[in-house]
């Protein structure tokens, strides 16, 4: 017989996550804080998300580029601070190796939308919306939400990954 | 030329106050992040450059030093004023003498004058400077190696504006780390 695809009851997880999935085409600004044994500073970071391709900016105080991260057709480059272009096959080592932060882009693409990974760990908050995320040694805590265009979408969370803790707090979104 | 006549502009205030709005863009023109505040200047080299939206923050310089404070991790960091990450545009304009000047070639473009780094190395490129009829500066854009470029706006432009006795100075609040690099 045939299956009719049940739509979930709006304003369920399940209903928010299916949509967040779909969700491939977005932008966020945000502040980015990184505190570390060694290191304690925040940066000013643009993300623009388009089906696997990204674009990551990151600014100082005063608008000048840190780095900006760019993956467009399976190629991903990096801009540093004083223009010099670097390519590697995986985001995250090149951010590593040029800065020694441990920013698993792939992976935060859908966790900084809310969207955990199948094999994630989560526990929700009393309106559906994941709360604490852990995932291998990385553990993410959800703070704050905001309601666009009828989606819950994370307005501040923390990651903590061995001694580092990132923070951000997501001051704009755009659902394109 | 171009540049004696921009260095008697800037000659003509010795201190200034105004809010700004910051756009960057990307290489395409593309806007990426914004942000708005107000930026204090008294020379040489003392100046309060406060960001309000969309996160505070707040560097102050007493012409030696410089308090970068950033609520966002809760820390201040002190550093030499020669050291201080700002940007080239601000240094020049905070600066009273003319020696920071002999690195710079300055041409105009429209009403705008442009100013460009004659050390390779320096990280940003060019940037220019417009002014008003009244000879204020309303404003500044900083174009980086790459394209990607910085536009300030400023409003409520006060040339003469009067900053009680420790404007210059800053006193972190409890709680927050100094991380004192002097």
């Amino acid at each position: 017989c045939a299956y009719r695809a049940v739509e979930a009851p709006a304003g369920s997880w399940q209903a928010q996550q299916a949509a967040l999935a779909k969700l491939q085409q977005w932008e966020l600004s945000a502040r980015l804080g990184i505190i570390t044994p060694d290191e304690r500073g925040s940066l000013s970071l643009f993300w623009r998300q388009n089906q696997d391709d990204y674009r990551l900016n990151l600014t100082n105080v005063v608008g000048k580029r840190v780095f900006d991260l760019n993956r467009q057709r399976r190629q991903i480059v990096l801009t540093d601070s004083e223009g010099r272009r670097h390519s590697a096959d995986s985001a995250r080592d090149l951010v590593f190796r040029l800065t020694g932060w441990d920013l698993p882009v792939e992976q935060l693409s859908n966790w900084i939308k809310g969207l955990p990974g199948e094999a994630d760990r989560v526990e929700y908050d009393d309106d559906g919306r994941p709360k604490i995320l852990v995932s291998n040694d990385w553990r993410l805590e959800y703070l704050g939400y905001t309601r666009i265009d009828g989606l819950w979408l994370p307005s501040r969370l923390t990651l903590t990954h061995a001694d580092t803790t990132l923070r951000l707090a997501i001051s704009q979104w755009e659902l394109l | 030329d171009a540049r004696a006549d921009l260095q008697k502009k800037l000659a003509t205030f010795e201190r200034f106050s105004a809010s700004f709005s910051q756009q960057v863009f990307d290489e395409r023109g593309e806007p990426m992040q914004s942000a708005g505040g107000t930026m204090e200047l008294s020379r040489p080299d003392r100046f309060r450059w406060h960001t309000q939206v969309p996160d505070e923050s707040l560097i102050v310089s007493n012409g030696t030093d410089v308090w970068m404070y950033d609520p966002f991790v809760e820390q201040v960091t002190i550093v030499p004023l020669a050291e201080a990450v700002l940007n080239t545009p601000f240094l020049l304009i905070a600066g009273s003498d003319g020696h920071r000047w002999q690195q710079y070639d300055v041409s105009r473009q429209g009403d705008a004058y442009v100013v460009k780094s004659r050390n390779a190395a320096e990280l940003i490129k060019e940037f220019s400077l417009t002014f008003d009829r009244q000879n204020r500066i309303e404003r500044f854009v900083v174009i980086e190696s790459g394209g990607q470029r910085s536009e300030f706006s400023l409003s409520e432009v006060d040339t003469s504006p009067t900053f009680q006795a420790g404007r210059f100075q800053f006193n972190p609040p409890s709680g927050v780390m100094i991380d004192d690099q002097r």
